[in-house]
């Protein structure tokens, strides 16, 4: 029996050529983009499942509430670790991680140098608390000795080609020497500690001291006999993970052991299971939501997709009623019937599925690229993709043959021994429904589309009350050279201005300071900046109140505050000439800046306060070059590159503009832009192929009557319009039923920016008249066909 | 085997209903051959399906083996179909993408038989309907008369009691009516195959032993024929 049906399922798939491929073929395209998805959803539930101790390992974060707002930190004092293992015999080890924030310089000769910004030292406890192999070396004594280094595979092969880099020596911002201990496996890429180097932690005082030359011994972080806050990462390997709860209450009294108080902070034990979503500790879920959107859309997709299986499914019903008739007759049950049916979608569904995994496969790159997203490729190959995909594919089985199954093995036998089989009205209905969902996803998506891309247009266009085309910007090392290099590239042909500050416009974010308002007493918090002279001018910033005497600018004591920070401080009446706290110093307020937008526009502006430096100053360490309008930008970058190599900076030559500083800020909204520009493509596909489907065979089962018509003289537009009226209306109706949706779920994500573009009606009529006229397109391909036929032919094939 | 008491047919209409069969009481005995003839629209048809057990009467009593079959069970229903109810029909109903091999097989694949006895039992039927030359063809590469030969194959294949059979010749020209007529008789008088066919044809029905006629849902005084017998 089963051999029957599977010979049938196969002779369908084959005679019906052009069925096959729009079913197979929209199933398919739809599995490979949700099993693309679903990649990137399980590769992000499945972080840090890897560690075979994944369920007891815990990190602290101390929260503590400054002024209104609550900070969370993770950085715990060097003894915080030590003093937490000795006095609970539950906590089985501790590791200390020092991340740095800035990008090193590593060299192993001329050849083999490069900035790398995963450099983190570590204690030796790395090897036994977490699960990263060491392919070489001793994890005993790997990291117990200071000035001691472990590679990743991948940092070896690159610093040391195919020789062995047991013992030899690599610099380190080319002041300290680290020998390499050991090899590691590169860790994976759903892992949270990510690193291409491993330093001993003993070698921090060292990596300190070329900070901060004149530092004493007793500031020191690793030297540091206080527990509390601090400098490192502090995760604990427990006895068990009930035991985290009991461990974090003995925390305070440590503290105050050590001679501190612990005055507002809390410490949190936070699982490794759920550090990277976000579950367990506050703030940053932007990983779970991306996970949300993205099996949402997983889900719509591959609904979309079964959708049209089922719908060109049960459109063919009609050419299988007779089979379902005889075989009643001869004695067939329904439910054998419906497992026929069920095998024949089994049949074209593992087609699709094969054929799906291709498209993954060939699709892959492009899209990971697309989303700038890192999933290693053992991952593909690993179980729980694997689970993953078997797990889809009994789902689509089961759902592509349900109705199909139950629709088809229902038909009654004598209603079709009684002449020609009429399509129920409810099946149809149910495809009319199906039509109209498909064209409904497909408008909303495409709304969505052209919202976040109009929003991201705005952004990047708006104006932000600062010049930011064709500034170069040039990170320095502080070093002895930074007057003679910034005087030589001022000299330069072609560059109109050149400024510097303490820390690059819109890359990692501005350092915080609070001052007291001379009026209420209340602490406000201001973003602070150092600049020189020439900022104002080369960015073109405006003055509100411009000082009386620029020459106070850069006494010392003295600050400019933008009209945010004017009226945050309840100053904004007669700000200049105010003394303010801050920094526990006084400062006087001689100008006022206008507004200008110095990060993302997600936020308002907010309160900022600049200092003003002599240009000389060492830690105005990030160059601003304005170049003239005339000049040719890469032979500009070109020539100032060639200017940097003569001073022989420790540092390779790095550039980047400022305005795609800015652009960049919003790398979040633009993949979200990218991701709906290429599920919108996939659902119009899928919707499209559907439609074309439909319409063949609703030509096909007309075909008698087209044929009649035109003998009694229709023309083949009048056919045509016969076809194609009936799918216009459902597209209509699709219309009305995703707008108020797109609108809704646009104004939800609008909401997110403080500077926002207004919903705009003509993307609505856009969107609704691209879908019209896909649909129309695709209606009109058959029915003209239909219309063209000679009538006398299909009248006699009846 | 077949009898019939006061059976009625009617499907509801507006507010009233229309009757297709009225008051019909019909005995059939194992081993007839019946003709059932009327013009078009008298309810031939929906009288061979409420004897097919393909519909249910709306009033009246049916006993099928002394069985009253209203009481039946689907699965009862199903095995009378499986193993005593053969059907031919007008327009052949061959499965289109099942070669005639396969086509005659599928009956004996519900019935259950094992595969070596569905091998033995087509082989049969396939060498006895001259058709052993076609097994591999598929409907649409025979004629009319052949496709009606496989539908009869397919028919008897399940060795049932009774073939039910609505216009079988319908669609035929006069040689291969005569054909497929023979083939009844022969399966009615060798096999012992009870058989009821709808046919407008005199002189098809003249094959039979009994014509039954249909008017507006009433059943004429049956007439035998009785010279022949
Ligand atoms: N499902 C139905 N609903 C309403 N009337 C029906 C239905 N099926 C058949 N009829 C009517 O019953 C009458 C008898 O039909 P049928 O048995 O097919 O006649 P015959 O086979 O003698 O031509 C016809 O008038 C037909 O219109
Ligand atoms: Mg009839």
């Amino acid at each position: 029996m089963l051999r029957n049906y599977l010979k049938i399922a196969l002779r369908n798939l084959w005679r019906n050529p052009l069925y096959s491929l729009l079913n197979i073929g929209g199933l398919a395209v739809g599995l490979a983009v949700s099993l693309l998805v679903l990649l990137f959803v399980v590769h992000e539930v499945t972080y840090d499942r890897f560690h075979t101790h994944v369920d007891r390992i815990f990190q602290v974060y101390g929260k503590m509430k400054f002024g209104e707002q609550e900070i969370q930190m993770a950085a715990m004092s060097a003894r915080f670790g030590p003093a937490v293992k000795a006095a609970d015999p539950d906590v089985v080890d501790f590791v200390r991680i020092r991340k740095s924030s800035d990008r090193v310089v590593i060299k192993t000769d001329p050849e083999h140098r490069d900035f790398e910004n995963r450099f983190i030292l570590a204690d030796g406890s790395l090897l036994k608390v977490f699960s990263f192999p060491l392919l070489r070396g001793n994890p005993a004594t790997a990291l117990s000795r200071p000035m001691t280094v472990l590679l990743t595979e991948r940092m070896a092969r690159k610093y040391f080609g195919e020789t062995d880099p047991i013992g030899r020596t690599l610099t380190y911002d080319g002041k300290l020497t680290f020998e390499v201990s050991g090899i590691l496996k590169d860790p994976p890429s759903n892992s949270t500690l990510d690193f291409d180097f491993v330093g001993s932690l003993s070698s921090h005082p060292a990596v300190e001291r070329i900070r901060n030359t004149i530092i004493k011994d007793d500031q020191v972080a690793f030297f540091d006999q206080s527990v509390g806050m601090g400098s490192y990462e502090t995760w604990f390997l427990l006895r068990s993970p009930e035991a985290a709860g009991r461990v974090a209450r003995i925390v305070p009294r440590l503290v105050k052991a050590s001679g501190h108080s612990t005055g507002e902070t809390k410490f949190i034990f936070s699982p490794l299971r759920s550090v990277h979503l976000g579950t367990a500790n506050f703030g940053d879920t932007a990983n779970l939501r991306y996970v949300y959107i993205f099996l949402a859309i997983a889900l719509i997709i591959l609904g979309l997709a079964l959708i049209n299986y089922m719908s060109l499914t049960t459109a063919r019903a009609s050419k299988r009623a007779k089979e379902v008739g005889v075989r009643k007759a001869m004695g067939a049950l329904r439910r054998e019937l419906a497992a026929q049916f069920y095998g024949e979608s089994f049949v074209m569904t593992v087609a699709a599925f094969g054929l799906a995994l291709l498209l993954v496969q060939l699709l892959r790159p492009v899209f990971f690229q697309m989303l700038q997203l890192r999933i290693d490729d053992s991952f593909l190959y690993g179980p729980a993709f694997l689970l993953t995909i078997l797990g889809l594919l009994l789902l689509c089985v089961l759902l592509s043959g349900s109705y199909p199954a139950a629709l088809l093995s229902g038909f009654r036998p004598v209603s079709i021994m009684k002449g020609p089989f009429r399509a129920d009205r409810r099946s149809v209905w149910v495809r009319r429904g199906f039509t109209v969902l498909q064209f409904a996803v497909s408008l909303a998506l495409m709304v969505c589309s052209l919202t976040i891309g109009k929003q991201l247009d705005f952004m990047r266009n708006r104006h932000l009350g600062l010049f930011k085309d064709r500034v170069l910007v040039l990170p320095l090392d502080d070093s002895r050279f930074n007057t003679a290099f910034r005087s030589r590239v001022q000299a330069q042909a072609g560059v109109e201005q050149v400024a510097a500050t303490s820390s690059p416009l819109y890359r990692n974010g501005y350092s915080m300071f609070f001052a007291e308002a001379p009026k209420t007493k209340k602490q406000v918090s201001l973003y602070v900046m150092s600049v020189d002279e020439n900022f104002f001018r080369t960015l073109r910033i405006p003055w509100k109140i411009s000082p009386s005497e620029p020459t106070r600018l850069t006494t010392g004591n003295t600050l400019v505050l933008n009209e945010v920070a004017a009226r945050e401080m309840g100053i904004a009446e007669r700000p200049v000439g105010r003394q303010l706290q801050i920094g526990g110093e006084t400062q006087e307020v001689v100008g006022l800046l206008k507004n200008f937008n110095f990060s993302s526009l997600h936020s308002p502006i907010q309160p900022l306060a600049v200092w003003v430096a002599k240009d000389t100053v060492r830690q105005l360490n990030t160059l601003y070059v304005r170049l003239d309008p005339k000049a040719d930008l890469r032979q500009k970058v070109a020539e100032i590159g060639a200017v940097y190599r003569s001073f022989r900076f420790e540092k390779p030559f790095e550039y980047y503009f400022l305005d795609q500083a800015f652009d960049a800020l919003y790398k979040a909204e633009d993949r979200l832009a990218r991701m709906f520009q290429a599920f919108t493509a996939f659902a119009v596909f899928i919707a499209g192929l559907g439609l074309f489907g439909l319409v063949t065979f609703m030509a096909e089962q007309r075909t008698k009557e087209i044929g009649i018509r035109k003998v009694l003289g229709a023309s083949v537009a009048g056919i045509v319009a016969l076809l194609s009226k009936d799918f216009l209306r459902l597209i209509l109706v699709s219309v009305g039923l995703a707008s108020p949706a797109a609108w809704y779920i646009m104004e939800r994500w609008l909401a997110d920016f403080a500077y926002r573009i207004e919903p705009d009606v003509r993307l609505y009529v856009l969107a609704g008249g691209a879908t019209l006229l896909i649909a129309l397109l695709t209606v009109s391909v058959q029915s003209v066909r239909a219309g063209l036929a000679n009538p006398v032919k299909s009248l006699r094939s009846e | 085997m077949i009898s019939l008491r006061n059976v009625s047919k009617y499907y509801p209409a507006g507010f009233g209903k229309i009757y297709v069969l009225r008051n019909i009481t019909l005995d059939i005995n194992e081993g007839e051959f019946i003709s059932i003839m009327g013009p078009s629209g008298s309810g031939k048809s929906t009288l061979l399906h409420i004897l097919g057990l393909l519909e249910e009467p709306s009033e009246g009593e049916y006993l099928f083996f002394d069985q009253p079959v209203q009481k039946l069970s689907e699965k009862r229903r199903t095995d009378l179909h499986r193993n005593h109810i053969g059907f031919v029909f007008q327009a052949y109903h061959l499965i289109d993408e099942l070669t005639v091999y396969e086509n005659i097989e599928t009956p004996l694949l519900y019935k259950g038989l094992s595969s070596s006895e569905r091998k033995s039992r087509v082989a049969e039927l396939l060498d006895r309907f001259n058709m052993v030359a076609k097994k591999d063809l598929f409907p649409t590469q025979l004629s009319g008369g052949q496709q009606q030969l496989v539908g009869i194959a397919r028919a008897v294949a399940a060795k049932p009691k009774v073939i039910f059979a609505d216009e079988p010749t319908g669609n035929l020209h006069s040689d291969q009516s005569k054909e497929i007529m023979e083939l009844f008789k022969r399966l009615n008088q060798e096999d012992g195959v009870t058989i009821v066919q709808v046919t407008h044809s005199e002189t098809n029905a003249e094959y039979g032993n009994r014509i039954l006629r249909l008017k507006d849902g009433w059943l004429e005084p049956s007439e035998v024929i009785g010279s022949q017998l």
